[in-house]
């Protein structure tokens, strides 16, 4: 951070409690906010590149690797996409356990981004290594939480990191009923968990601001989206069938970050919690429609800050989801579904935490891959998060250097934002004694 | 409970992915009483994983201004490690492998013995395979971690 005469200008280089790399730069001059940029470092289009020519059996494996935290996002609507270019669906047994999966990873993310990334903004600690020294039970029931969800991935995914046992058409082996039913013990205990964690994060105080953006989700006719085939506003100015996604939304290249920025032809818009909270709150479950109820949450939530409320709704729901489906498992008799590879174009969509995550392959007869479109979350919501940025610094221009840049990355925080989890190596600073 | 090695990296960013090779090298070994996973470093993820076992070996990419392929051995609590602080450290993760040994250390969960090997790495880019320099510290990193261990007999990795 640093100042200028005439001006103030806030640079943060590395965003910390953000998934990945980014940097921030603000710049005001007589109190007028000329500039606020979030420069993301992502991987650009190197996945989309390494892609081309290699078989359809290997995206689920090789996109799992984009992102450390929503590995089930991209093996999900990478199936999904190249699926419905065979022309065939998952159905039944076999897509209650890819929801089971995707509930495994809903929990971990945004169980950690709740507790340890976005809790210690709101409670004014600087990280959660010191809110862990003041809260320990608190984090501990956090990690109890999390580790759940952790073993959901292991049981269906086979393991709790970029699971294996995803394939087109379902998955290499099905999980026996009997370990899945173990399980249910934890869950339980996890869902009161969840509960508990709304009414905590209900406590906290949120800034006041409401962003007019459109909220945009993917849609499912009968449950809470995490996968489906239709995509639609909160508004219902827009209800398109995923083949249709990028007739309408597109990218583009901005000069100071090297991630693609979401362009809708009609306007600003979100997606994730806020955007499915709003298109699809009376799908919630009991449960999580109850907690909703009891916080006075109800449809278009315009306050940035309180998605970590309906983050905690949409725990709720994710437990209580992995319990109806485990509570419900019949084995499936096949684990997978066959294929037959034909020259086409497939579409795929599903929810990631953080937001819809679109996949797109043009395959030719041999089942290998010409080309394909990847369309994450986090570049969609970039120019809502600049927009907010703009306007919160404008709102907050009283406040000292240090306490406006904590409120900026707060803001960022606001959308959990997974710019590029995609290096994992560590700095080292060794003293010598 | 027996000892854990830890290997994290990311084999799409070169020689990030040198853990993830270490992890395929160790298995191979099939090193008697050793559980050898991996793990994508996020921190609550290396607090979880860790929990209940003693002796605890982590193997990572590193960077130290050293010549790449340097592979440098860290032991928790010696008073050479000096983790990043938090907020604005430099580090690529929010919270990663430095921040799971402050977490541990806070929590009371932090295994008995916790030994770090990282790799200086020379290339993090996207893109795979791992820089010659890195590739070739390959066999001496493997062989530091079974040193380490103290296991009986080890097979040869490589």
């Amino acid at each position: 951070m640093s100042h200028r005469t005439g001006g103030r200008i806030l640079n943060v280089k590395a965003l910390a409690r953000v998934e990945g790399e980014g940097a921030l730069h603000v710049a005001v001059r007589d109190n007028e906010v000329l500039d606020a940029k979030l420069q993301i470092y992502e991987p650009p289009r190197f996945f989309e590149a390494f892609l081309e020519g290699r078989d359809f059996r290997e995206p689920p494996d090789i996109t799992a690797r984009i992102c450390g935290i929503c590995p089930v996002a991209y093996q999900m609507s990478s199936c999904t996409a190249i699926e419905s270019a065979f022309g065939v669906s998952v159905e039944g047994q076999l897509a209650e356990l890819r929801r089971l999966l995707y509930c495994g990873e809903w929990i971990e993310s945004h169980v950690l981004h709740i507790y340890m990334l976005h809790a210690p903004d709101f409670l004014g600690y600087p990280g959660a290594i010191e809110m862990a020294a003041e809260h320990r039970d608190l984090v501990q029931r956090g990690l109890r939480m999390k580790k759940i969800g952790n073993q959901l991935m292991e049981l269906v995914g086979g393991r709790a990191i970029h699971p294996v046992n995803v394939r087109i058409g379902g998955f290499y082996s099905s999980p026996d009923p009997e370990r899945m039913r173990e399980m249910l013990p934890d869950l339980r205990w996890a869902l009161d968990a969840a509960q508990e964690t709304v009414d905590w994060v209900n406590t906290f105080s949120f800034p006041a601001y409401e962003g007019d953006w459109e909220f945009v989700s993917v849609v499912q006719p009968d449950r809470y989206p995490i996968m489906g085939d239709r995509i639609r506003s909160a508004s219902g100015v827009l209800d398109i069938p995923v083949a249709e996604f990028l007739d309408h939304f597109s990218e583009e290249h901005v000069a100071h970050s090297n991630a693609l920025h979401g362009k809708w032809d009609r306007g600003q818009y979100v997606v994730g919690p806020l955007a499915r909270f709003a298109n699809a709150q009376d799908q919630l479950p009991p449960g999580a429609a109850a907690a909703a109820d009891r916080v006075d949450l109800h449809g278009e939530v315009r306050n940035p800050y309180k998605s970590i409320i309906v983050r905690a709704i949409e725990v709720v729901a994710a437990y209580e989801e992995a319990i109806r489906i485990i509570e419900d498992y019949v084995r499936p008799t096949a684990p997978a579904i066959p294929v037959r590879p034909r020259a086409s174009v497939g579409h795929g969509v599903s929810e990631a935490p953080r937001g819809l995550l679109y996949h797109r392959y043009f395959l030719k007869d041999d089942g290998s891959i010409d080309s394909c479109d990847i369309v994450p979350p986090t570049a969609q919501n970039q120019p809502a998060i600049e927009h907010d940025l703009l306007h919160v610094v404008e709102d907050n221009l009283s406040l000292s250097d240090a306490d406006l840049t904590h409120l900026c990355e707060q803001t960022i925080r606001n959308y959990d934002p997974c710019i590029s989890c995609a290096t994992h190596f560590l700095e080292i600073r060794r003293v010598d004694v | 409970m027996s000892a854990l090695v830890i290997c994290v990296g990311n084999p799409y960013r070169h020689d990030d992915g040198v853990g993830v090779r270490a992890y395929e090298l160790l298995q191979q070994a099939e090193l008697a009483g050793v559980s050898v996973v991996e793990e994508t470093g996020e921190s609550t993820g290396l607090v979880a994983r860790w929990a209940g076992h003693d002796e605890v070996i982590l193997v990572d990419a590193g960077h130290a201004d050293s010549p790449p392929g340097t592979i440098h051995r860290l032991e928790f609590g010696d008073g050479r490690w000096q983790a990043p602080a938090l907020p604005g450290n430099a580090s690529t993760h929010g919270l990663g492998v430095a921040e799971a040994m402050q977490l541990g250390e806070v929590l009371d969960q932090l295994p008995q013995r916790l030994v770090l090997f990282a790799v200086e790495t020379a290339d993090t880019s996207s893109g795979v395979g791992l820089s010659p320099e890195v590739e070739a510290a390959l066999p001496d990193l493997v062989t530091a971690v079974i040193s380490e261990l103290d296991v009986a007999a080890p097979q040869p990795a490589h």
